[in-house]
């Protein structure tokens, strides 16, 4: 039994094929990346194996379970949370209440317990928040706002977390230290991490396994250094060579 | 002012309101009984419209329905108008549900017409039915109490008044009230952490509704006299106006414009036709100089001065 398993899945907005009959798996605990030129499908293939969009066709499982018709708040509880490439944190509320709003998620109306406000903050410090931690959202930059989404998904006690271009807009120190936290997240907490990014020589640094998204399609996956010098790879993202 | 004076405010407003009563004529009584009813209706609306982004225009329509059935209930089964109330929440509640069920998947602008459609139909209904409701005569009821008294009136509305009040400040600080909030901000994001986006937006509707029901049942029986006009638009823009200019999504907010506008209705009804103009530009004023209504520039005078 695969941990995630896509299954032939198809997607179309109006005339368009968004997501043209992808196929993979993903082991449990490993970082995968996700790349493609733009356009390629990758954020609508994240808002359908997390339900924000309904699959046209095809089957997505995980954990054995078919997910392929869930809503988002039960992918949720079953295991899968997310970030937003374009960031969506609470802005009217705090960085503590945008956390609690992951852990009600999960735990159901538990009220303001000792216990969770220990997680709240154990959470934020682990993203580096801790000193935000009653700043309401809205005041945060961009770096903030995205650690802050990747704090509020853990919340939710994920087994596997999609990063929707964690790094985009960031400079190198901010780089690296976002580097440490995709790492830490998946030796700390167990966490299987599928990775979306634009920025190559980051992404190459973590993953263990690329996935190579063109026009909707799988172009190949596999082992990082090798897929990223696949002639068919080079082509997508270069154009044909011209020889 | 000093901050340490800050704590003694409660006191005092207390005092001030149990000593209202007494100190105020019959009419500024009855006026004060207004107020208490809109302060309801406003806070209650503010909980759906300020928390959750549901702009409904049903709530006078829940008003209505409480009022109508606590005073049907009293006439045809002598049903004492108190567990008439009771009553009366528990079908606005019934009908918080469906409405909501109905409507609850749409966003915005369509929730919104769909509850002003909702709330017309009925008016409209209750209008031209005169067996039962009587239309735009209205139905006489009996006192909310057995013997009347506009002062135990005052202290009953205050009583009902304040457990509302209560139960709102308990529900915002709740994790139902965390994650009406969510839902507010951003449904999407907190449909992605595992919140159940309708069970939440319906909660507001049923809860909102409920507080409606009792605020309607209080204020018909006051009135010994309900007329279709309880769910008239009018009173549901009365009721708007009230949480927009008061501040929407503060707790303090729809009870400040409540007693503001209802007080201000009164002083200006002198003025004849002119006091809807005059409404109009108070309103105009409000929104252009201070578009979070008046506790926003409230807080905004408290940080200036703090800072």
């Amino acid at each position: 039994m695969a941990f995630l398993e896509v299954q032939d899945v198809v997607k179309r907005f109006g005339g368009l094929v968004a997501v043209a009959g992808v196929r993979f798996e993903i082991e449990e605990g490993r970082i995968v990346g996700l790349i493609g030129p733009n356009g390629a499908g990758k954020t609508t293939l994240f808002n359908l194996i997390a339900g924000t969009f309904p699959c046209d066709e095809g089957t997505i499982r995980f954990c054995g379970e078919d997910i392929t018709a869930s809503k988002p708040y039960h992918v949720c509880r079953k295991g899968i949370a997310r970030t937003f490439q374009i960031t969506r944190p609470f802005n009217d509320m705090t960085c503590y209440e945008n956390v609690v709003v992951g852990l009600i998620g999960r735990d159901g109306f538990t009220g303001d317990t000792a216990a969770r406000r220990h997680q709240v903050e154990e959470l934020l410090e682990f993203v580096g928040l801790k000193d935000f931690m009653h700043t309401e959202a809205r005041h945060l930059n961009l770096i903030h706002k995205k650690l802050l989404e990747i704090a509020r998904a853990l919340a939710t006690r994920p087994k596997l977390v999609l990063l929707d271009e964690v790094l985009g807009g960031l400079n190198t120190g901010e780089i690296l230290r976002a580097l440490d936290l995709i790492r830490a997240i998946r030796d700390r907490f167990g966490v299987t991490i599928l990775w979306i990014e634009h920025v190559m020589g980051a992404l190459m640094q973590v993953v263990e396994k690329l996935l190579v998204l063109d026009r909707g399609r799988l172009l190949c996956e596999g082992d990082p250094a090798a897929v990223v010098n696949d002639p068919r790879v080079i082509e997508a993202y270069l154009g044909e060579a011209d020889d | 002012m000093p901050r340490r004076w800050i704590p003694a405010f409660p006191l005092l407003l207390v005092v001030g309101l149990c000593a209202f009563p007494f100190l105020a004529g019959e009419y500024w009584l009855h006026t004060g009984i207004l107020c208490l009813f809109y302060i309801m209706m406003a806070s209650s609306w503010n909980l759906l419209a300020g928390y959750t982004g549901q702009v409904s225009f049903a709530h006078a329509a829940f008003a209505g329905v409480g009022a109508y059935v606590s005073g049907l209930a009293a006439i045809h089964f002598h049903l004492p108008p108190l567990l008439g109330a009771l009553l009366g929440m528990a079908v606005a509640a019934l009908l918080g549900l469906l409405l909501g069920v109905l409507c609850i998947r749409m966003g915005g602008i369509y929730l919104s017409l769909t509850t002003l459609a909702f709330s017309e139909m009925l008016r409209i209904i209750i209008d031209n039915e005169y067996e039962f409701t009587r239309g735009t005569m209205g139905l006489s009821v009996p006192f909310i109490l057995p013997v009347y008294s506009k002062t135990a009136a005052y202290f009953l509305m205050g009583v009902a008044t304040l457990a509302v009040l209560f139960a709102i400040r308990a529900i915002v600080r709740s994790d139902l009230g965390t994650a009406f909030r969510a839902v507010q901000n951003d449904e999407t994001a907190a449909a992605s952490l595992g919140i159940h986006v309708v069970k939440v937006r319906l909660a507001a509707f049923v809860i909102s509704g409920t507080m409606a029901g009792l605020a309607g049942a209080l204020y018909g029986h006051y009135h010994q006299l309900i007329t279709p006009e309880i769910l008239s638009l009018n009173l549901m823009f009365f009721v708007l106006a009230m949480t927009v200019i008061g501040g929407m999504g503060t707790f303090v907010g729809p009870i400040v414009g409540a007693v503001f506008l209802e007080f201000l209705s009164e002083y200006i009804r002198i003025y004849g036709q002119f006091h809807v103009l005059l409404f109009g530009l108070i309103a105009l004023v409000v929104c252009r100089f201070a578009p979070q209504g008046l506790m926003g520039l409230w807080q905004r005078r408290m940080r200036a001065v703090s800072s």
